[in-house]
């Protein structure tokens, strides 16, 4: 699997894009690739915990794409940035997250003898993906779980302008817009894909 | 379109600068004392609370507007990026349950002034004349106490104002649109290749997004994030095709003011106004009357919250309807896989629809039906496809790399209204001390047949364009109902003119009005029946 995202938009680079941007939205978007603030909300214990399962999650443990996901995700728990809902079945976002990663960590024991953080990377996945295959994990809905790790991951990953960079996407687009749209039409910023026919669902069936 | 600048001037009053916001008309904008007796307080700025403001100020009434968030200044307060356009949506505290809980927030609920509007995709069908009976023709749903031909004039009203580029629509009651409908790009051109191949009409629009200029607005410039508000002003939203009108005309729009409770002369059994707080400090409008616009979840809860002797299980709750026959549209996406680079992010999410399957097929084992139209997900949404997959690490960052390939539509399942999906108060307090909504939603038998044959014809129409791989994600669109509209108070809280039953001074104008959905995108509608209230309390009909 290693490498098998990246490199296919050879040269592109999203942030070179960024004199096109009007200055609210470029503020914004530069900001994520600065040093990202220290941990506000997680403990220590926590962040060690949630940083391995978020490494785990976004697959930055083999392909580090330097998104500090873990600091963006305190970021928004410190400052109870929801998103505007929780199930009647789990906690509100940041009890729910506290409570996760103690369960992460009481099964790492079980399993490694070690933290969650400590326990080698098979483990992990492994701990990991018990929880997305079974329906209830420590008296929670599994699924609610697994929802709120991903959406808060995939939120954090993919507003990161490494990984518009990593998938082809140009970032914001105002005030130029587009002028190429349609199938196989290009802007002069944009670049191909350089493996087109490498198409991750197909080579699975 | 001059007609239109002659009852809404609102795009001529946009500065031509390339600015987006009229400054100096919000500077001078009216401003009631607390203790004025207005003739109407309007509960929220959304899609029915504005054009009603913007209705009753041209008519001379003496109105505020509330709403619980922003007066937005696109150029400033908005940005073309999906994480950091959070604040836009409702983010306070909401419990979600039942066997098919409805996620919130992004997906369905705006704050501040423009409401859901500023980030919905665009999307302004009408509904067929067949919505507003469906008891009658199919035993399910509800009928209006109004029908489509009441609506009919507002529709074309409203779509001159906002105003809506499209095909001439061939479905539901025929008609034409005010401006010409957009190029596509890729998503769009998947969709109508798919659809062609298979005989099934696909039509580009209607969207409420400026097609060339209109007033100062300008032309779309085809940026791709029309959810996450326009920063263009091309697409349409009360905050630039009402409000501004509004303005000029002597309505005062008071922002960052929550509403908190609907305040009842328990003698005359009238509204006497409403207390809010603004700033941290708590305060409250008199008016001759309300019009509650806070949609499908807060207006409920509004009115669950403002219980009093007189009413001691919630406003206009005699009869156990406030909260009750909420609706959300099944909208599961389908999504297929090219060689060619589709690149769909490089458009307005909202291209082309078609309305084939809208209406019941006695030949279907259910009744009523759906709708198919491009969406076309930025990254983080994208993400959520693909993690829906069961992706997750290095295979989740596979998959997404492949994001220029891909071409995206989305369903809008007419979902029916069911008694026990409903708002009710839950034990948790937001930051007011206010109990927040807890929304309960369960699907039944014809909802699940709905979603899987919409799946079927969008897994099909892409199959046909040339996609070797679909994937589904199952998820949830709009909402109306909650406080709907009916021949009698036990089986609604508002007549067809949207006043109470209850209290002959309080008016409800927003989204929860409506008793049946279709699979129509809500907005136009919502613009429309407000539209129609408003002429009903100035005499016009």
């Amino acid at each position: 699997m290693t490498g098998r995202a990246t490199g296919r938009f050879p040269g592109f680079d999203v942030l070179g894009q960024a004199p096109h941007w009007d200055t609210v939205t470029a503020d914004l978007v530069t900001a994520r690739t600065g040093l990202p603030p220290a941990p506000r909300f997680f403990t220590d214990a926590e962040q060690a915990c949630a940083g391995a399962l978020l490494d785990q999650l976004t697959g930055q443990r083999e392909e580090p794409l330097g998104v500090p996901v873990l600091e963006m995700i305190d970021a928004r728990l410190a400052a109870s940035e929801t998103d505007g809902w929780r199930y009647e079945d789990l906690p509100e976002d940041s009890q729910a997250w506290r409570d996760t990663l103690g369960h992460l960590d009481k099964d790492a024991h079980v399993r490694c003898g070690t933290s969650f953080a400590a326990a080698p990377g098979p483990d992990q996945a492994a701990l990991i993906q018990a929880v997305q295959d079974s329906s209830e994990w420590h008296g929670l809905p599994a699924a609610r779980v697994w929802s709120l790790w991903t959406r808060y991951a995939c939120t954090a990953l993919y507003s990161h302008p490494h990984a518009w960079s990593e998938i082809g996407f140009p970032g914001p687009a105002y005030p130029r817009g587009y002028k190429n749209a349609g199938v196989g039409k290009l802007e002069p910023f944009e670049v191909r894909d350089a493996r087109p026919a490498e198409d991750p669902v197909r080579e699975k069936a | 379109m001059r007609g239109v600048r002659a009852r809404n001037e609102s795009a001529w009053l946009i500065p031509d600068d390339g600015s987006r916001t009229n400054h100096r008309l919000r500077r001078d904008m009216r401003r009631f004392d607390d203790s004025d007796e207005i003739d109407m307080v309007i509960v929220g700025c959304g899609a029915g609370g504005s054009v009603l403001a913007q209705r009753l100020a041209r008519a001379g009434w003496r109105v505020a507007a509330l709403d619980a968030g922003p007066f937005w200044d696109p150029d400033t307060d908005w940005v073309s990026d999906e994480a950091g356009s959070h604040h836009l949506y409702w983010t306070e505290p909401r419990v979600i349950a039942g066997s098919d809980p409805v996620p919130m927030g992004s997906n369905n609920s705006g704050r501040g002034v423009g409401g859901s509007m500023v980030h919905y995709a665009g999307y302004t069908p009408r509904f067929h004349p067949s919505d507003f009976a469906t008891y009658s023709a199919d035993g399910v749903g509800a009928d209006w106490p109004l029908d489509y031909a009441d609506l009919r004039p507002y529709y074309a009203a409203i779509e001159q104002e906002l105003p809506v580029a499209g095909e001439r629509w061939p479905w539901g009651d025929p008609h034409g649109y005010p401006y010409r409908p957009h190029p596509v790009g890729g998503n769009g051109e998947v969709f109508l290749r798919g659809a062609r191949k298979l005989g099934i009409t696909a039509k580009v629009g209607p969207v409420a997004i400026v097609n060339g200029r209109f007033g100062n607005r300008p032309h779309c410039v085809y940026r791709g994030f029309c959810l996450q508000g326009c920063k263009v002003n091309a697409k349409a939203s009360p905050l630039i095709t009402h409000i501004p009108d509004a303005l000029a005309h002597g309505a005062e729009v008071r922002a960052d003011a929550m509403v908190t409770r609907v305040v009842i002369d328990e003698r005359t059994g009238r509204a006497l106004g409403v207390h809010y707080v603004r700033d941290g400090r708590e305060r409250f409008q008199r008016a001759r009357m309300v019009a509650v616009a806070g949609y499908s979840i807060e207006t409920p809860r509004l009115l669950l919250n403002s219980a009093c002797d007189r009413f001691p299980d919630g406003l206009c709750n005699d009869f156990d309807q406030v909260g009750r026959y909420l609706m959300v549209q099944g909208a599961p996406q389908t999504a297929g896989r090219f060689d060619a680079e589709v690149r769909m992010y490089k458009a307005p999410p909202p291209e082309v629809s078609s309305e084939e399957f809208y209406e019941t097929d006695p030949a279907r084992d259910y009744k009523r039906g759906f709708a198919i139209q491009t969406v076309s997900p930025l990254p983080i949404t994208w993400a959520e496809h693909v993690a829906a997959q069961g992706h997750w690490g290095g295979s989740l960052r596979e998959y997404m790399s492949d994001y220029v390939h891909w071409s995206c539509l989305g369903a809008l399942c007419e979902f029916l209204p069911l008694p026990e999906n409903r708002v009710t108060l839950a034990q948790e307090k937001d930051s007011l001390g206010l109990p927040v909504a807890r929304f309960s939603y369960s699907q039944c038998d014809n909802d699940r047949a709905l979603i899987k044959a919409a799946r079927t014809v969008m897994e099909d129409i892409l199959h046909a364009a040339g996609a070797d791989e679909v994937i589904t994600i199952e998820r949830y669109a709009h909402l109306v109902g909650g406080a709907r509209m009916a021949a009698g108070e036990r089986h609604g809280v508002v007549d067809r003119n949207c006043r109470s039953f209850a209290v002959p001074n309080l008016y409800i104008t927003d989204g929860s009005v409506l008793p049946t959905q279709g699979s129509a995108n809500p907005a136009l509608t919502i613009m429309a029946v407000a539209a129609r209230a408003a002429d009903h309390l100035t005499g016009t009909t």
